[in-house]
């Protein structure tokens, strides 16, 4: 893994770096990733994945209506509030 | 520093005392917040308190108590909750930058059903940044210091919540487990911490890390009151889709010192290849108590395969479910905003410069494993291994009732000792991650001290839904061996 790499990735994670961290970044996780292919060692052909550690399927709860959180509250935590909406960069040129 | 254990307020004391008139709630919490603003600055387990708060809501449960209207299992004890916990109109930054001054508006199922229970939250503590870490030394605010020796790591990532209950700063503390953030500080504290079966707590305002993985648990300085925690925060949520449809659970009630039969089974990779000699021989001497409390010891080998794989399989798992977990930080709607050229730049500018080093190598690492082309070598290969392991638990546990070994490889280690290696670092997780995969229910518990007096852990793992029989395992051991909380004393020798 070299520093292109990681800016390959830090892209698809939307994450700003720099060259330095790049660099550091780039050998730690070389190492990291080595230790991890370890994994190749042990046969799982034919298991089931587990994506969870209780096989639980995805229940949903009844669609009952309830009292919502206080906007006014949720609101109380953006410094970009504007008529009760939140103020983004222009999304549509 | 006298290293004399100040007398530890069991919860059931305190709220015998609060219920029959003999203990003010408002006294308690002023003497709390009183030996926290003695002891804190030293120890740096606590992010925020809030006096007037905790004072306001003493009083109120004082006057209940007065009008014969108050009651709950923890009635007027003092919690320290861990801040990837959300209490509302509390911060809540889970050791991040990028929740700086985030206010939730809600409070987490666990910390509704401490208060329905009459506890009194008197604030909110440190940890490694999302939990992410063993040593709490990747909080973006603060340093905290193992009270047995400050110039090390109490562990982590619940290390603020777990040094605040080894201070004696409060009886009880939630953390947060999803690799062993709450057994591994436990361990290098010396205090009880347990995490209980996977889905019978709920997740509902836990900051999410790794979902599959993550579970909120006590901390305490007895295997007793952990338990009566654990019981009140136990239970169905249908806010958590993830919750199992079970009952609040009490198992505080069906503690027993009697192991006449137990099946305990030990796995060499937990106790006889374990480096540290000091840790080996602590776990030796607990296997004889157990033994001798009627115990049965027996060899078990279902793990032989896969310990060494237990690394790579859990931070493979938690790092890709953080990934995604994470992308929800972007700037836009809570903490701070670093504004860039367009919506693109906001996000990457936002996250590049307020997350911190583990995070971003963690989201890295997750965006990798799910990424094209990768998936299956990596993702997928670790939810494969996953299933291993849980059948490989599955099968030990036709053998035995419980496993017990060491919580940690090693004794608490020094400040910035293993900050730079983060493979090191990940492997302090060796012998907790394996009870994560699983969902499996475990405690560590207070296993005596090694020679240079840093406490060690013994771990006590069980199959899902055994928590009763995990805590009254570790309940007959701390009978036998005495380690009751392993408290510092950090008052200034008078």
């Amino acid at each position: 893994m070299d520093p292109s790499a990681i800016e390959q990735i830090a892209r698809l994670a939307r994450l700003d770096l720099e060259e330095s961290a790049k660099v550091r970044l780039a050998s730690q996780l070389s190492a990291i990733l080595e230790h991890f292919r370890s994994l190749e060692k042990l046969d799982t052909e034919g298991v089931e994945p587990s994506v969870s550690a209780v096989d639980v399927a995805g229940r949903c709860r009844p669609d009952e209506p309830a009292p919502p959180l206080d906007p006014a509250e949720l609101m109380a935590n953006t410094r970009f509030e504007q008529d009760r909406f939140l103020r983004v960069p222009r999304v549509i040129e | 520093m006298s290293k004399a254990a100040p007398e530890a307020r069991s919860v059931a004391s305190i709220r015998d005392d609060v219920a029959e008139g003999r203990l003010k709630i408002v006294d308690l919490i002023e003497e709390t917040l009183a030996r926290i603003e003695r002891l804190d600055g030293q120890l740096g387990a606590f992010l925020w308190n809030d006096r007037d708060r905790a004072l306001e809501r003493a009083r109120d449960l004082d006057r209940r108590v007065k009008a014969g209207d108050a009651s709950g299992t923890l009635l007027g004890v003092p919690v320290a909750v861990k801040d990837n916990i959300c209490v509302s109109r509390s911060p809540c930054t889970a050791g991040s930058r990028i929740l700086k001054d985030y206010h939730p508006p809600h409070d987490a199922h666990a910390v509704e059903r401490l208060q329905a229970e009459g506890a009194v939250i008197v604030g909110k503590t440190n940890c490694d940044e999302f939990a992410m870490g063993s040593s709490t030394e990747n909080s973006a605010y603060q340093v905290t210091r193992n009270p047995h020796d400050l110039t090390r790591v109490p562990g982590g990532s619940s290390g603020g919540s777990t040094a605040a209950v080894a201070a004696g700063l409060v009886p009880v503390s939630l953390g947060s487990d999803t690799g062993g953030s709450i057994r591994q500080p436990a361990a290098l504290c010396g205090v009880v911490g347990f995490r209980p079966t996977y889905g019978t707590v709920s997740r509902y305002g836990l900051v999410a890390f790794a979902s599959s993985l993550d579970q909120i648990g006590p901390i305490g300085t007895s295997v007793r009151d952990v338990a009566l925690v654990a019981s009140a925060i136990s239970g169905y949520d249908r806010r958590d889709s993830t919750s199992l449809p079970i009952e609040a659970r009490d198992y505080a009630s069906s503690l027993t010192s009697n192991l006449e039969g137990v099946r305990i089974g030990i796995h060499r990779d937990y106790y006889e290849s374990l480096e540290d000699e000091q840790i080996r021989v602590r776990v030796k001497l607990a296997i004889q108590e157990l033994r001798e409390a009627g115990a049965r010891i027996i060899r078990i080998d279902d793990l032989d395969l896969l310990s060494r794989f237990a690394i790579p399989t859990y931070y493979l798992v938690a790092n890709s479910e953080a990934s995604s977990n994470l992308s929800r930080f972007d700037g836009l709607r809570y903490g701070p905003r670093i504004e860039g050229d367009d919506l693109l730049g906001t996000y990457r500018g936002t996250r590049g410069l307020l997350f911190g080093d583990e995070a971003i190598r963690r989201i890295l690492l997750g965006t990798f494993a799910l990424s094209s082309g990768y998936y299956d070598a990596y993702y997928k290969k670790a939810l494969q291994v996953r299933r291993l392991f849980r059948e490989a638990y599955g099968a030990a546990f036709e053998k035995v009732d419980l496993i017990i070994g060491a919580t940690s490889p090693v004794s608490a280690f020094r400040l910035g000792q293993k900050i730079d290696d983060p493979l090191t670092m990940y492997q302090c997780d060796v012998l907790t991650v394996p009870a994560s995969l699983a969902g499996l229910p475990a405690v560590s518990v207070p296993c005596g001290f090694t020679d240079e007096r840093l406490p060690t852990g013994l771990q006590i793992i069980g199959p899902p839904l055994s928590d009763a029989a995990v805590l009254s395992c570790a309940f007959a051991y701390e009978r036998r061996s005495g380690f009751k909380g392993l408290l510092a004393n950090l008052e200034p020798a008078s």
